[in-house]
Parts: C-alpha cells; structure tokens; sequence
C-alpha cells in the first residue's frame, strides 16, 4: 500500500520521478516533488527559546509552523547550526511541517528502483518509507534515503 | 555446511571481533569486499545501520562486534563478507558482515562441537549450533537467515 502510495507520488509521467532532495549534515532524503510547498529564506524563521522541540516558527498560509532541524543522526537540534540556509514546507493534504536544510534541488529520475527497509534493521523508528537505487545526472547509479511529509511528522512525534 | 568428506565439512571463519570468530557455511560467503561505500540509515539499529550497493542491490551490513557490545564499533578492516541466504518467503537476499581479519577456511568435525555457554549464550539466537576450534576458542555457526531476520529487533 505504501508502495504504491509513495511511488504514485513520485510518478509524473512515464517512468520519471520529480523529487526534491533534501540535503543537511551530510544526508540526503527524496521526497516527491509534489510535497514541496515552498521555500522560505532562512530570514523568516523566528527562533524559539530551545526549550522546544522545534527550533523556531514560520508563518505559512496564515498558520504558524514549527520548524524542526535535524542532525545526521535525525536527532533535534534545538539551536540553530550554522549550515542551514534555506527552510522547506512539506505538504501532504492538511498537513504541512517545516524543515531547515543545507539545500534543497530538483531531480526527474528516470531511472530509480524502490526498495523496503531491510526488515533487520526496521525498528520502525527509521524516519523513511523506502531506499531506493537511481541513475544521478553523473550517471552513476546511487543510493538513496525516500520519506514524505507523513513519515516525517509521524517520526517527529515520536521523538520526546 | 558443505560435506567435504566423512572427516567434516568446510565452513568459513568470519572474524567478527578481536577476540570472536564464527561460522558459516562454505557456499553462504559469495564475495569479500574492501573498504565499501557505506550508506548510514539514521535511527538504525547500532549493529545494522549501514548499507552498501552490491551488484544493483542494497545490502544491510551488520556489525556483530556492535551487537556484542551495544556500541558502535570502529571498522578496523574496513572487510564486508557478502553472505547469501534465504529470506522466510523463500527467497535468496544479500547481507554484509563487517569483519575484523579476511576470511579463512576450516575444516569442521562433529568431535568438535560444544555448547554455546557463559559469554557465549548471547549467540543462541543466531546459531545453528557451535564447535570449538583447535585454539579452544567457542565457534557460533551462523543461522544466516536469522541474523538478517527481525531477531535482533526483539
């Protein structure tokens, strides 16, 4: 189900995916492209106090939205590194969650393979939906890290 | 195991540790490779965060040093056997093992099998069975297809 679900997402026209790549610490997570909202300077974001989980607000569509930063390990920062220059929304139907990235670039893949987590390593912690395996514009084939706006804030909420 | 004759049978040694060698069994190993590009997954286990690409497919490498002692190990080697196995809807997937050495074969007699005891109960989960070597040291054989099960989630 989820399968199809992330691979309808990621499907555009024939056999080429558009996604947003997601770069921070060093890690980089595909979403389809159709969950990127907007980008947002980093200027707009008012920093919390870190006592937070969040690492500030943003103002989108007349909502206030938490703005979460991830370390490589996908652990919270609560203050602001200094890599971070741009700030994403990711949308899937109401819900929306704000993510502070190194850089964000597009991609239409034609060539990329889905994968599961492998089940010896899915604690169901792992905030992805799938790896995939894709052809990068080198040509070289590479792997990578899928999640979605869902996955994220599903992931986020566990977290304490 | 392979049955090389009535004397025993070949098995491959991993050196999973400085100190912990087990085994599998001869056409278990299908390849060794040095110093892979490794893809760490976030919020994976210790022991399994890790995977490499292989012949166009993703491999989960473990670390059973890392199982051992619930830390991240150092790669010392930086060697990943390639193991193949059997998965419980019958088919044949890939895992990776770090190792400490490479890999070297031994021949294995039922004289020598033993009981996984003391430090080595932990390896019950895993092990088809067990035998000593001829330094006297506990050798686990692997159950391959438990160690890339969920097993070690639980």
């Amino acid at each position: 189900m989820i399968d199809m679900q992330i691979k309808d997402k990621l499907r555009k026209d024939n056999a080429k995916f558009h996604v947003s790549i997601l770069s921070f610490a060093g890690i980089e997570l595909i979403v389809p492209q159709s969950e990127i909202l907007s980008i947002e300077s980093i200027y707009e974001l008012e920093t919390s106090n870190g006592n937070e989980r969040h690492i500030g607000v943003i103002y989108k569509q007349g909502v206030k939205l938490p703005v979460y930063c991830f370390s490589k390990s996908m652990d919270l920062y609560r203050s602001l590194p200094e890599d971070r220059f741009q700030c994403v929304v990711l949308k899937h139907d109401e819900l929306m969650i704000s993510l502070l990235c190194f850089e964000i670039t597009n991609a239409v893949i034609s060539d990329i393979e889905f994968q599961k987590l492998p089940i010896c390593m899915n604690n169901n912690i792992i905030p992805l939906t799938h790896l995939c395996l894709y052809k990068g514009t080198d040509n070289v084939r590479k792997l990578g890290m899928v999640t979605s706006t869902v996955c994220l804030n599903e992931y986020i909420n566990k977290l304490n | 195991m392979n049955t090389d004759d009535n004397n025993g049978v070949i098995a491959w040694l991993l050196q999973v540790d400085r100190l912990v060698n087990v085994a599998i069994g001869q056409f278990e190993l299908i390849h060794i490779i040095d110093k892979p590009d490794y893809m760490s997954i976030p919020q994976a286990p210790k022991y399994c965060n890790d995977v490499i690409l292989w012949n166009s497919n993703i491999v989960p490498v473990m670390s059973l040093a890392s199982w051992l002692t619930s830390e991240i190990q150092l790669d010392s080697t930086g060697v990943v056997a390639i193991v193949v196995y059997e998965d419980n809807q019958g088919k044949y997937k890939f895992g990776g093992i770090k190792l400490s050495n490479a890999p070297v074969q031994a021949k294995v007699t039922n004289g020598q099998q033993c009981q996984l005891t003391g430090e080595y109960d932990k390896w019950r989960k895993v092990s088809l069975s067990s035998f000593k070597s001829k330094a006297g040291d506990i050798v686990p054989i692997l159950d391959v297809s438990k160690l890339f099960s969920q097993i070690l989630l639980n």
